[in-house]
């Protein structure tokens, strides 16, 4: 196996349609697709800087649809930070969840020394079944990070990637490439002018 | 001077000399050699322990008639305990039956073992006891007796020696009495040396004869056994037939065929009764197959598709639960649906970068398909087709539907070992599943009758008749447009294998340059096993 160069590499699970391609897409590209198409699984890449220097951010999109386990143990293994994405629209999603989360404490043993954001898709949709106090709480119980987002509305989106690289306190990594710690909205504004460049 | 008897071997040599001690001179009589009497002991000892531990091998209360040793025997106890858990779950029961079955098996094991023991009791327990406890004892016991008398007669000829050489007249005429006295001593020395010579050389002659009791132990056990394993061997085709003949086996996990000829169906339960209970309720639903069911539901689910007394009505108001399910029976088939034999047929077929072409040879393919699973296919290829005919409400379209279910249908047999494979075979499969929905009733012009057992209600909205049932093998005009509508953004996806690599460079190759019009945005790289792929184009980034 190759050097595994200096990638830093986040995957994102969770269950069927609760939005973990539109989370990421919204990240990588700034955009949203109200489309609806299941996810293979994906793999994007994005240059971040990491202690200093450069390095790459590489955002594995897990399929929800047919958990194979053997792959679902890859992921977890090759994995630096995880995002566990549910849908507040849907209480099972969050349910779908805690197999993965064992899963992933099965494999990495101490979790405490990961970064691991739980994260309540969806929070514009107004037929809420999973309150943000349920999630929270379930957050502190397993001892992982927080964060309600809308890949729809761009909310917490940037927020939220940033948030997980902090949590990582092995390495000094930012989205900022030149390393300056730049306001988190003008870095929005700044990402949606270089979009429109295009 | 021994007579040759005396020779045979240093064992008996010891016992002859000390019977036939007549040939000696009297001051010899007496002598016992002490080994003997040890070695006497000692068989006795041992033949004593030998019993002991024997007796509490048995089970069976030792001297007891045999009915009643039969009745305490454990394992009578557990055959009526079976009989009787046989008789209260009744006939209808497996378990019922294989407990009469079983029950009858260890009665006879019961009986074999009782006629072992009383066997065992009579041919070696007893005759040990005799020699340990009865005959070497006795043997002693005279020995003792003669170490007796010959001291009485070693005293009456001392008293007569001494009369002899008294010069005392009235100890003179006492001499003839102590001469008969001695005689008499002498006598019953001889008689008791005579009984007991007999005896030890009976003893001797009989070692072989106790030796044996040990092969006769050896025999006992073997031919118990032989009997038992017998009754066993009898016993085991009658329980495995009816274990084989009971059809109400699982059927998730269990291959395909078997289940279909233990049910005697020819589409597979959860199959069927998946399929009618989302014709029902199910097509309308948007992400039918994507969306995850209740864990505890889906369990529910799949474990009263395993019974089929229970009751399937309770899952109508969950479609997914029922598609979970469905997804769960394909996925834990021993051999995928389209098979481990076809498996690099399939992947070849879909490799074919000629449209018409890749559905001939998936068409091709779909035909070399084992029969039950070639009808199991059929039907689900049918009902998805139908699912994706309401694509608009449930946003299930071919593309998708490949997407979600395709990697239950087809897998390499090496999956689990090498997951990156997997990972690329899943790529691989919705490509060969996709165009097969989208263009099922050209795969499959017949049309098909969802309910073929009528095991359960019919859909409120009967099969759409087919528009085109003909057997031309070119693929329809018609159709050609609609192909990858849905599926173009995504097309990089399907990239199939052996061009996997090229293809990534084509892809990398416009991402570094939008790496230097714009440092930090994003990169989008649409592949695989990534860890294989060194980097080295992200670090021209300054």
């Amino acid at each position: 196996m190759p050097e595994q160069s200096n990638d830093y590499r986040v995957v994102v699970f969770g269950a069927g349609g609760v939005g973990k391609s539109s989370l990421v897409l919204r990240f990588v590209k700034g955009t949203f697709r109200d489309t609806y198409i299941p996810t293979v699984e994906d793999t994007y890449r994005q240059v971040i800087s990491c202690d200093k220097s450069v390095c790459t951010l590489q955002i594995t999109d897990t399929t929800g649809s047919h958990q194979f386990p053997a792959m679902q143990r890859l992921s977890i293994s090759k994995g630096h930070a995880f995002i566990l994405v549910y849908s507040i629209t849907s209480k099972q999603s969050l349910e779908e969840l805690k197999p993965i989360y064992q899963q992933v404490l099965a494999i990495k043993g101490n979790v405490e020394a990961i970064p691991i954001m739980l994260v309540g898709n969806k929070s514009d949709e107004t037929q809420r079944e999973v309150e943000t106090k349920d999630g929270e709480a379930q957050a502190n119980q397993w001892k992982c990070a927080f964060m309600e987002t809308s890949a729809k509305t761009n909310h917490n989106v940037t927020e939220l990637f940033q948030e997980l690289l902090n949590l990582d306190k092995k390495r000094n990594m930012s989205l900022n490439i030149d390393g300056k710690r730049s306001g988190k909205q003008s870095r929005a504004e700044r990402l949606k002018g270089k979009c429109s460049v295009m | 001077m021994f007579p040759s008897s005396c020779l045979k071997s240093h064992d008996s040599h010891l016992y002859v000399c000390f019977a036939c001690s007549h040939f000696m001179t009297p001051d010899y009589v007496w002598y016992v050699p002490a080994q003997i009497e040890r070695r006497m002991e000692l068989v006795r000892l041992v033949s004593h322990n030998a019993h002991k531990r024997l007796v509490s091998c048995l089970q069976g209360q030792l001297g007891t008639d045999s009915e009643k040793r039969h009745k305490k025997l454990p394992l009578t106890a557990l055959s009526q305990a079976m009989q009787e858990g046989g008789s209260q779950l009744g006939d209808d029961s497996l378990i019922g039956k294989m407990m009469d079955v079983c029950g009858e098996a260890e009665n006879r094991l019961a009986t074999e073992l009782m006629h072992h023991e009383v066997q065992l009791e009579r041919d070696i327990l007893d005759p040990l006891n005799q020699l340990a406890e009865v005959d070497i004892p006795n043997i002693l016991k005279q020995r003792k007796q003669l170490a007796k008398l010959v001291l009485d007669y070693d005293s009456a000829r001392t008293r007569w020696y001494q009369a002899t050489k008294s010069s005392n007249q009235a100890m003179a005429a006492k001499t003839d009495s102590l001469k008969d006295e001695m005689d008499e001593a002498l006598n019953k020395v001889e008689i008791c040396k005579d009984q007991l010579s007999a005896d030890l050389y009976n003893f001797a002659s009989k070692e072989g004869e106790y030796a044996r009791y040990y092969v006769t132990l050896l025999e006992t056990q073997a031919e118990y056994h032989r009997r038992s394993l017998a009754a066993l061997e009898a016993a085991i085709p009658t329980i495995q037939f009816q274990q084989d003949s009971w059809t109400e086996k699982p059927a998730f996990g269990t291959a395909l065929e078997e289940h279909l000829k233990k049910s005697n169906r020819e589409i597979a339960l959860p199959l069927e009764a998946c399929v009618m209970m989302l014709l029902e309720t199910g097509m309308k639903e948007e992400g039918l197959f994507r969306i995850a069911a209740g864990a505890s539901k889906l369990k529910k689910l799949k474990a009263a598709l395993d019974c089929s007394t229970s009751q399937l009505e309770e899952f109508y108001s969950d479609p997914h639960a029922v598609a979970g399910a469905l997804k769960s029976y394909l996925r834990e088939l021993p051999e995928p649906l389209m098979t481990f034999g076809l498996y690099d047929e399939w992947i070849q077929a879909s490799n074919v970068s000629d449209p018409d072409k890749r559905l001939q040879a998936l068409w091709v393919t779909c035909d070399h398909l084992p029969k039950p699973h070639k009808v199991n296919f059929r039907y689900l290829v049918k009902f998805l087709a139908k699912l994706a005919q309401d694509s608009e409400i449930n946003k299930m379209t071919p593309s998708n539907i490949a997407i979600v279910l395709g990697p239950n249908l087809l897998w390499a047999k090496t999956e689990g070992t090498l997951a990156e494979m997997a990972a690329a075979t899943s790529v691989h499969v919705v490509a060969i599943i996709e165009p097969i929905i989208q263009h099922a009733d050209w795969f499959f012009p017949d049309e098909v009758d969802f309910n073929v057992s009528g095991m359960f209600s019919m859909p409120t909205h009967p099969a759409t008749p087919d528009p085109e049932p003909s057997l031309d093998r070119k693929r329809p005009g018609s159709l050609v447009g609609q192909d990858g509508d849905s599926h173009t953004p995504r097309k990089d996806r399907y990239l199939s294998r052996p061009n996997l690599s090229l293809s990534l460079q084509e892809s990398r190759g416009p991402s570094v340059s939008a790496l230097y019009v714009v440092a930090d945005e994003s990169i989008t790289v649409t592949e695989t096993p990534t860890e294989d792929l060194p980097s080295p184009d992200f670090k021209a980034v300054p």
